[in-house]
């Protein structure tokens, strides 16, 4: 036997010890080697279906994202896109919180895994908690502003040269030739209406200034919170994920 | 941030009082849930205390207590399990529990390796469904002021939803 058969009947037999396959009542279940954040592995359910197996989670993964998380909240806005990035990505459907594939008779095996591998995706979805979301969005958006321009153009937490400047901090002043740009990352609709009111307020106070906003989910911000923004600002990127939008933008105000 | 292991006894083991001990259970993506809102006797600390039974599967079930620190994330002290998966103790030289109940317990040793602090679970065979495990809960936590249905091997969970085998 050649080392590489050697290797692979260690392997399958070592593999072979690893997956627990059991049969209770009318479940027939297969736990794979593959474990969540608290140790617990992926548990995949076999049903017979037409020409082939429906491998589903009977909805374990949400009940346990339930443990330390509100879903009606954890599955909105880019964390409910993530979901359905997921599912897509992975071939997976989901069922009122079950996640499940139907695959031929002849591809269980790699269907198993390709629900483990969607599981696991799902799982970590629950580290992606509102600060560490909005901790990501400021990231990105600096990120941006600083590949898009030199750093001597840029300013951050800017307090303008009004009375009680510091209570009015603008997240970034770009220097131009003209009016300076006065740019702000709403995250939220509680930054949404810090904006607007520090908008107001500067131009109550006679600065000139060109303002830009980028958002990090403009449609994520009720109504009239979007509505007095759009008031406010002279432009506003609906995105951070739009970064060609928010270069185009800035240069343009710059040169 | 890290607990010592005297800060989760001390925790697990301090008089707790069920402050809503009616909440009402709902279904919610094919497992029942419920939520209770657990303090200290003395007031000075926030738990909650959850129960879930999937719907699918009538082994598949847990409860948890979970700590709220005044300040730093929610760390779950305790989670009691069913015997529908299997669990991994990786630092345990890889030691399997292979479709058995469990119970997790936050652990320092775990928290310091950067693991989820319930990472750790050791079998049990002192209930074998959802109303013994809240009864061991409670009883190990040291939680009062919630009466638990009738409920337990004479009356099984019966699943509301089929996978179809």
């Amino acid at each position: 036997m050649n080392e590489v058969a050697a290797i692979k009947e260690t392997l399958c037999a070592a593999f072979c010890e690893d997956v627990a396959v059991s049969a209770r009542g009318n479940l027939l279940t297969v736990s794979l080697p593959m474990m969540a954040r608290d140790g617990d592995s992926f548990t995949t359910y076999l049903s017979r279906v037409s020409g082939g197996w429906r491998i589903s989670d009977a909805a374990n993964t949400m009940m346990r994202l339930s443990y330390e998380n509100d879903l009606a909240k954890l599955l909105t806005g880019p964390r409910a896109r993530l979901f359905e990035t997921i599912l897509s990505e992975n071939g997976l459907q989901e069922d009122d919180g079950e996640i499940f594939l139907e695959v031929p008779g002849d591809r269980l095996v790699r269907g198993i895994f390709q629900l483990g591998q969607g599981l696991s995706r799902v799982e970590d979805i629950s580290l992606w908690s509102r600060t560490r979301v909005e901790s990501t969005f400021y990231h990105d958006l600096r990120e941006v502003l600083y590949a898009t321009l030199p750093a001597d153009k840029i300013e951050e937490s800017y307090a303008p040269e009004i009375p009680s400047g510091e209570d009015y901090a603008i997240d970034y002043r770009i220097k131009t030739e003209g009016r300076p740009l006065f740019l702000f990352g709403v995250n939220g609709k509680d930054k949404a209406r810090l904006t607007t009111i520090t908008l107001l307020h500067l131009k109550h106070q006679g600065l000139k200034f060109d303002s830009m906003v980028v958002c990090s989910d403009f449609t994520e911000l009720p109504k009239q919170d979007a509505s007095r923004l759009m008031t406010a600002a002279n432009d506003i990127v609906p995105t951070v994920a739009d970064v060609q939008a928010i270069r185009d933008k800035i240069l343009d105000r710059v040169s | 941030m890290v607990f010592s292991e005297e800060l989760i006894s001390e925790l697990l083991s301090m008089p707790k009082v069920v402050m809503n001990p009616n909440a009402k259970a709902k279904v919610q993506k094919k497992s029942e849930r419920v939520t209770y809102q657990v303090e200290s006797a003395d007031g000075e600390k926030s738990f909650e205390m959850y129960t879930r039974q999937n719907q699918m599967d009538p082994d598949a079930y847990s409860c948890g207590l979970v700590y709220h620190p005044k300040r730093g994330e929610k760390v779950t002290l305790v989670r009691y399990n069913g015997s529908n998966h299997v669990h991994l103790n990786p630092l345990e030289d890889g030691e399997l529990i292979v479709n058995r109940c469990h119970i997790h317990r936050a652990t320092q040793r775990y928290m310091e390796m950067g693991e989820k602090a319930e990472k750790y679970a050791e079998t049990t065979d002192r209930y074998d469904h959802l109303s013994g495990a809240m009864l061991c809960m409670l009883t190990d936590c040291n939680i009062s002021g919630l009466e638990l249905p009738p409920a337990g091997p004479e009356n099984p969970y019966e699943p509301q939803l089929s996978l179809g085998i």
